[in-house]
């Protein structure tokens, strides 16, 4: 990696890695390998997280009931643990959602007024 | 917690399956496999730092989960505070009682005695040929013991010992003190050095004596120099050899034979000049070799005995045949071991019935909580949180009425201590230790799951979801718990009837016990030791001049009715000749002067009394020995051939229970104690029959004897009353305990019974009403309340009768002159719980008839 693409990269916030794993979920099972890389891939690598850090955020959120784990079969017939949503994730997903599109548009209003008051 | 294990599992097989994934895929594009790996490991992070960040997220669960739980529960209590501390009271008093009994039954059954080896230690019984006949009768001669240890290889040591009581004076203090003369290997088998001087060696020492600490402490100040100096011993001049050290315990039995209780010895002296002569029995005691079995031991003895017969021809001790070789520790407890775990097993049924109780608390305040349960497992608390919620509820309770029973314990432990019997073996030496911490611990957490439990599963049938459509207040929501609640409260009836029915026995034995014949009156009769101490009073014509003066001096002092004087000891013949054996081998052999019947109160059936010319070979028997020497035979006139000559029979006496109140009197001779014909004795009893006021005599009598001879002073003097309640002192403290555990079994029972059928009340409120409205009497309501306690109660009853009548045969050693099965006490008991149940719910059963129908039917 170079020192520019580094500047680059934000760090994440507190608790939202919770969110992100929610939302790769959505899309259907995976397994931690394939959660971080999808997370990597569609923020284009501007989020910074190590890899590792995914796992503490999965078994919280066991513990929580919004996800549970399964075993499972991957492409080239290996065994893995699947993640899955729960129903209770699956509304809680929308909850946080919600409420992050809430906090990004205060931010992005306080940001950028004066645009605001043109449109 | 498993759940824990096995999601730590999945995370390490998840790590290694993300570093493999990582390290192919960098492979894939292009990068050398090591290098890849390296890569792989560096994007993951630091592999320890996760595992341990996922660790926690599962500890700080379980934690927090019970950390909730017990907050939870000590919110409940706080916000009940009525219920938290009657639940906790009555816990407390359950477990006080067990822990306090436990402790004695840990220090007097379970802890072993203070001595090496002690597990292999024996006691020599004389006339016992079982273990179960309890009592340790000395009896063994000095030459037995003395052939025994040179001749016997089943035994490690042997000692002998005999008891009396000496009067000590030095440093000018002078105190009358247990004396132990000691034979064999007496210091070796009780394991203890001097903590001062030297111990000395019983088979050579010659006046020497050995102090023990509280006569050094207390006689002699802890004045060290005392060692090696001369005090008096019964007027005897005695070197000091040395102290014991104030952890000495002397547990070994003495007994009533010598007409002395049982007390801590003060001074031990060598028994040398007594061991050779045949007329002194001793205690023995011995420590088998190791894997000897008793019988092996006693078949050597009995190979022995037939050198020893040869060698003193004329020995007393009655043959190893009547003799029996009883651990030491059981045979300390005598009768004592069932008792105390009867008593044990009582506190055990207190208790349950106390968690009965608590657990009809809880159930009655669960079945308030049904709805908050029902919400709960809606939005998804799982089974097992629940039930666990429950469970640390009870052990919450049960962890503040444990700690406040401990408490309560160690009070009741000091007052066992205090009050207790002292014939009851090491009693003093109870204390709170750690096995008694770990039974009181086992106990907390076994009602505390047992209270917790029990409303868990009974709130689990009632479905939660019905609770919640029903709604919390609709009566039939509590119908699982109702259930176990009336299961609950009839078997606190069922152990209350057990419990009544066992104190109840135990009463009526008293009551058996102290029925006394017409004439016996043991109020107003006081009795005196006489012991003689002392060097001049060594020769026979100097006591008998003693006791003829005291005789003298009692005439004349007002008030006195009757008085007289008695010696008696327990005698064992030898069976000579198997095939023809003595109608009666065991006897007690008294000799009293004139007047002693007259004092005791004894009521003469036949022939005469004794008069003053009366030589000492002319006797008064019982009925038990007329009967079982004579059968249906007059005994006037006749013969006894025992003790060495032939003894003229003048007259049967009733028996009478006058040394013992808990044991018929077994055969008895009484001889003529021929003051006149130079008979003497050093130890005699002295009886007074006083008009009234009996204790009122003792410094008038205290004077006068003492001023017979002031070295020889009164030290007892007790009515005959006192005496005899002394002789049950330890069954009175088993009624006494089991008549507290059967009140306190009683009192929980009624609050059971009272508690359900209020509730039932307050549930069946809108069904009275419209009963009422539809023209019940209020007499057919109190009725239909009544008969529903009833109903419980009756169950109840029965089923404790049943346990009861299997159960109280094993308490036959405690009972006195009334059948385990007594009908009447058995009827009584019944009797009276149906009388006390009917009460118990006819509060609530006439506040239900006060129910104004108008206002039950609103009532929703």
């Amino acid at each position: 990696m170079s020192g520019e693409q580094d500047r680059e990269r934000i760090e994440l916030l507190q608790g939202t890695l919770d969110l992100l794993v929610l939302q790769t979920l959505r899309l259907g099972p995976a397994h931690g390998h394939a959660i971080a890389k999808a997370i990597e891939r569609t923020s284009d690598d501007v989020l910074q997280i190590e890899q590792g850090s995914l796992y503490p955020a999965l078994h919280r959120l066991i513990k929580r009931g919004w996800i549970f784990s399964k075993e499972g079969l991957s492409e080239n017939n290996r065994r893995a643990h699947y993640y899955q949503l729960t129903p209770k994730g699956r509304r809680q997903l929308d909850v946080e959602t919600h409420k992050w599109n809430k906090l990004v548009g205060a931010i992005a209003r306080i940001l950028q007024p004066v645009k605001q008051e043109g449109s | 917690m498993s759940r824990r294990r096995d999601m730590l599992r999945r995370l390490e097989e998840d790590i290694r399956d993300h570093i493999e994934r990582e390290t192919s895929e960098n492979i894939e594009s292009g990068m050398a496999p090591d290098a890849a790996r390296y890569a792989a490991l560096r994007r993951f992070g630091n592999v320890q730092l996760v595992k341990e960040q996922t660790r926690e997220v599962w500890i700080a669960a379980a934690a927090e989960q019970v950390w909730q739980d017990v907050s939870f529960g000590l919110r409940m209590l706080r916000r009940n505070p009525a219920f938290a501390t009657i639940a906790i009271l009555t816990l407390a008093i359950g477990i006080a009682v067990n822990v306090a009994v436990f402790s004695v039954v840990n220090t007097v059954l379970l802890r072993s005695l203070p001595y090496p080896n002690a597990s292999r230690l024996v006691g020599f019984s004389v006339g016992a040929t079982s273990a179960t006949a309890g009592r340790f009768k000395p009896g063994i001669e000095g030459a037995d013991l003395a052939e025994w240890r040179t001749h016997a290889t089943s035994f490690d040591k042997l000692a002998g010992y005999t008891y009396s009581d000496k009067t000590v004076a030095g440093r000018n203090v002078s105190d009358q003190v247990r004396a132990i003369s000691v034979a064999g290997d007496f210091w070796s088998l009780l394991g203890t050095n001097a903590a001062l001087g030297h111990l000395f060696e019983p088979e050579k020492a010659q006046d020497e004596v050995v102090l023990s600490d509280f006569v050094f402490e207390t006689q002699f100040k802890g004045d060290r120099s005392i060692v090696g100096n001369v005090v008096m011993i019964d007027g005897k001049p005695v070197t000091v050899a040395g102290v014991l050290p104030p952890t000495f315990r002397f547990y070994f039995p003495q007994d009533w034979w010598s007409g002395l209780a049982p007390a801590e010895p003060g001074v031990f002296v060598a028994a040398s000049p007594l061991l050779r002569s045949q007329r002194n029995r001793l205690f023995v005691v011995g420590r088998l070799k190791q894997g000897i079995p008793i019988s092996r031991a006693l078949a050597e003895l009995k190979g022995i005995e037939g050198t020893i017969l040869k060698t003193y021809p004329d020995l007393w001790f009655p043959g190893v045949s009547h003799m029996a070789l009883i651990p030491l520790q059981t045979q300390l407890l005598g009768g004592n071991r069932q008792g105390l775990l009867i008593l044990q097993f009582a506190g055990l049924f207190v208790l349950l019935i106390a968690c009965a109780n608590i657990a009809n608390l809880l159930l009655a305040r669960g079945a308030a909580r049904i709805h908050e349960i029902g919400i709960r497992t809606a939005i998804g608390a799982g089974a097992f949180r629940i039930l666990r919620q429950f469970l640390v509820e009870g052990i919450v309770l049960a962890v503040f009425g444990g700690v406040t029973g401990l408490l309560l314990a160690k009070g009741i432990v000091l007052m066992f201590i205090h009050f207790g019997p002292h014939s009851l073996p090491r009693l003093s030496a109870t204390s709170i230790d750690t096995r008694v911490i770990s039974f009181a611990l086992a106990l907390c957490l076994g009602s505390g799951i047992s209270f917790g439990f029990g409303p868990a599963l009974a709130l689990w049938r009632t479905n939660a979801q019905n609770a919640l459509k029903e709604g919390a207040r609709n009566s039939s929501g509590a119908s699982g718990g109702i259930r176990v609640r009336r299961f609950l409260v009839t078997s606190q009836i069922a152990l209350a009837v057990v419990l009544l029915t066992g104190a109840s026995l135990m009463v009526k034995s008293f009551w058996q016990m102290y029925i006394n014949p017409p004439g016996f009156d043991p109020a107003n009769t006081l009795v005196v030791k006489v012991a003689l101490s002392g060097p001049q009073y060594a020769d026979k014509t100097k006591q008998v001049s003693y006791f003829r003066e005291l005789l003298d001096r009692l005439s004349s002092i007002p008030g006195i009715k009757a008085f007289g004087l008695a010696n008696a000891e327990d005698y064992i013949i030898q069976s000579k000749d198997p095939a023809n054996p003595p109608r009666v081998d065991q006897f007690r052999d008294s000799l009293v002067s004139p007047g002693y019947f007259q004092a005791i109160g004894m009521r003469l059936l036949k022939g005469r009394w004794f008069i003053a010319t009366d030589p000492s070979d002319t006797a008064v028997i019982n009925e038990t020995m007329a009967r079982r020497m004579f059968g249906d035979k007059d005994p006037l006139g006749q013969h006894i051939d025992g003790l060495g000559r032939q003894i003229l029979v003048v007259g049967v006496v009733a028996n009478l229970k006058y040394a013992k109140l808990d044991a018929d009197p077994g055969p008895e001779i009484f001889r003529a104690y021929a003051l006149n014909l130079g008979g003497g004795n050093v130890n005699m009893t002295l009886a007074i029959r006083m008009g009234s006021d009996p204790l009122g005599v003792a410094p008038t009598l205290r004077h006068s004897i003492g001023s017979i001879d002031p070295t020889q002073p009164v030290y007892d003097i007790e009515t005959l009353q006192q005496a005899l309640a002394d002789s049950v002192a330890v069954r009175r403290f088993e009624l006494f305990l089991l008549a507290v555990f059967a009140a306190a079994a009683l009192i929980m029972a009624i609050i059971g019974v009272y508690g359900i059928i209020a509730y039932s009340v307050t549930q069946r409120t809108k069904e009275i009403g419209i009963r009422m409205a539809l023209g019940a009497q209020r007499t057919q309501i109190v009725q239909m309340i009544v008969s529903q306690g009833m109903k419980i109660g009756t169950w109840g009853i029965a089923i404790g009768i049943v346990a009861a009548y299997g159960l109280t045969h094993l308490m036959v050693s405690l009972l006195y002159g009334v059948e385990p099965h007594d009908p009447v006490v058995f009827w009584s008991v019944a009797a009276t719980l149906s009388l006390i149940v009917a009460l118990a719910s006819s509060i609530p059963a006439l506040k239900a008839a006060l129910v104004d129908p108008l206002s039950a039917l609103r009532h929703e």
